[in-house]
């Protein structure tokens, strides 16, 4: 739980969030307050089924310009050009995202190419922006990306096949607008599965190398509400005060991770996803104990402070034995909400494994797990252990 | 007399230069100034530790250290990396143009320069948090961390004297050499 006198650290957390039951409604303030006029809605066909991206529409009356309801699961980049480019000859001068990970991240990524011109992939790379880019105002549809409140975008290269990174402190959405009536309608695996994506990425900031301690309070308290809340959406999804909770506890596990970074345990999801199509928050509760042990005995405080989070009576045990309990208790979790256990359940295949251990190696998140991996074999080895 | 980049004058021309200075400047050398770009290409070309790590890395790599005019810095200063499967082909100052087009551009203050070769920030992290810029791709930069380790640490070896370390008389002499330099061999 110390920190020693080497603790250095920025958090950097400009996103203003707006909470609350049917808040959506203050959209159009939220719109004018950022000194803009023509919003552009930004969503996926499922979202705007639901009657959602309507409802966004309605409030924001005549600030409504235009909307791209086709983002799919992984957006691409002529998605991004093509729908920046119709954005900018509507004249929007903001961007309103609807939906999940990837409708956020593909809308700031839009706001790179409306502001700076050209097409996205001239955008490449990390932290290279110098001015503020498009504004923008996520509302989030799922609880668990924390997308609404982070520096990442990742958007696909459908030619190459390959998921590609735009991180910038620019692209950090202005606004997040969390309205537990906007994902009240989310079915129960959906639930569980985004609900342990933030889980995870409370989890990981806490064990990140790059951890620091306002970081760790907002995850801490995350996984306080993400605890009581993700079974209890599971099993009723029309209770809003819990919807609400995993809502704002997916913010925070935002805010924690987009400072403090995730792991190992992103890194390997990332690959399962990218080559086996498992859905990331799945992926990552399969994966997230697993990595929890393979980690253990490089940070057991940490996951003691887990464990206490967790409401496991840790007082009188070695830090050690209270890390393992969390990790047992994370176990518990995602059998009670329902979520597949092993990764060979979820459609890996048992030789895929080692293409998935080389391809981890080149994942960003890796630099900040607290046991340094060197080589592919020892992520093998902890793909074998969750297969 | 003013040469072209990309002819063998210029780089025959900047042999020669680097040559001459080699012999005549003293060290500790200045961060950026040819002495210190052609000890460094030494110190990495003789590196096999860096060989081994990087024996399948290809692509050019700049180190771009922003203007700074209160250190004699007025334009952006780019270092060019030749590397391939694990040799060190060059290690160039080159002109922006050129610095622009490399396969990875790493730029940032010469502050956060010092900062990462006196150790003080590791450049993997320095580029997740904003203090170094990264343009290509991070995979690649990811796969390869302990070669860019081993860069980092090479250069940190050098005895190396910074531009706001200077006196004000020792600054303005510097930047008059080094704007002719510049002049010189457009970069």
């Amino acid at each position: 739980m110390n920190y020693d006198s080497e603790l250095a650290f920025e958090h950097y957390s400009p996103t203003k969030i707006i909470y609350g039951e049917n808040c959506i409604k203050e959209i159009g303030l939220a719109v004018d307050s950022l000194g803009c006029a023509k919003a552009f809605i930004v969503t996926d066909q499922g979202v705007r089924k639901a009657g959602l991206a309507e409802r966004v529409e309605k409030a924001l009356g005549n600030r409504y310009t235009g909307i791209c309801d086709n983002c799919p699961q992984d957006s691409g980049f002529h998605i991004v050009n093509e729908a920046a480019g119709i954005a900018k000859k509507k004249g929007a001068d903001i961007l309103v995202s609807v939906g999940g990970g990837s409708v956020i991240d593909t809308a700031k990524a839009m706001a790179i190419v409306m502001k700076e011109g050209g097409q996205i992939q001239d955008y490449f790379g990390v932290q290279m922006l110098s001015r503020p880019q498009t504004p923008h105002i996520a509302v989030p549809t799922t609880a668990g990306t924390g997308s609404e409140v982070t520096w990442g975008a990742v958007i696909k290269d459908w030619d190459r096949n390959a998921k590609e990174l735009f991180g910038d402190h620019f692209i950090i959405p202005d606004r997040a607008i969390l309205d537990p009536t906007m994902t009240a309608g989310l079915p129960p695996q959906l639930t569980a599965g985004t609900g342990m994506d933030a889980f995870t990425h409370a989890v990981e900031s806490i064990h990140s190398l790059e951890r620091q301690p306002i970081a760790d309070a907002l995850a801490l308290h995350a996984i306080r509400l993400l605890n009581r809340s993700i079974p209890r959406c599971v099993e009723k999804g029309d209770d809003l005060a819990a919807r609400g909770q995993q809502q704002i506890a997916a913010t925070m596990a935002g805010i924690a991770f987009s400072n403090a970074q995730v792991g190992l345990v992103h890194a390997m999801a990332h690959c399962v996803g990218s080559l086996f199509k498992v859905p990331h928050g799945i992926a990552n509760a399969i994966l997230l104990p697993h990595v929890m042990l393979f980690n253990l005995e490089e940070c057991p405080e940490r996951y003691a402070m887990v464990a206490e989070a967790m409401g496991i009576d840790v007082k009188d045990l070695p830090d050690l034995e209270a890390g393992k309990k969390a990790i047992d208790s994370i176990r518990d979790l995602t059998r009670k909400i329902g979520l597949p256990q092993k990764l060979g359940e979820v459609g890996v295949p048992e030789e895929g494994l080692p293409e998935a251990a080389d391809l981890t190696m080149e994942d960003g998140d890796i630099l900040y797990n607290p046991r340094m991996v060197e080589e592919p074999e020892e992520v093998l080895e902890v793909y074998r252990k969750a297969w | 007399m003013a040469y072209t980049y990309g002819t063998e004058e210029w780089e025959q021309a900047y042999q020669e230069m680097v040559k001459d200075r080699l012999a005549k400047a003293e060290k500790p050398y200045v961060m950026g100034s040819p002495e210190w770009v052609a000890t460094y290409e030494k110190k990495v070309q003789d590196d096999e530790n860096y060989k081994e790590a990087a024996k399948t890395w290809e692509g050019t790599v700049v180190l771009k250290i922003f203007a700074s005019p209160e250190a004699g810095l007025d334009d952006d200063l780019y270092i060019m990396m030749d590397l391939w499967h694990g040799d060190c082909r060059s290690i160039r100052l080159v002109p922006k143009e050129a610095g622009e087009n490399g396969d990875f551009v790493l730029g940032g203050e010469f502050e956060r320069w010092k900062a990462i070769m006196e150790k003080e920030l590791d450049v993997t992290k320095a580029m997740m948090q904003g203090k170094i810029k990264l343009k290509g791709p991070l995979p690649q930069i990811v796969r390869y961390v302990k070669a860019s380790i081993r860069l980092t640490d090479l250069a940190a070896e050098i005895e190396t004297r910074f531009p706001n370390e200077m006196n004000k008389e020792e600054q303005a002499e510097f930047k008059k050499w080094f704007d002719d330099l510049r002049a010189t061999f457009g970069f």
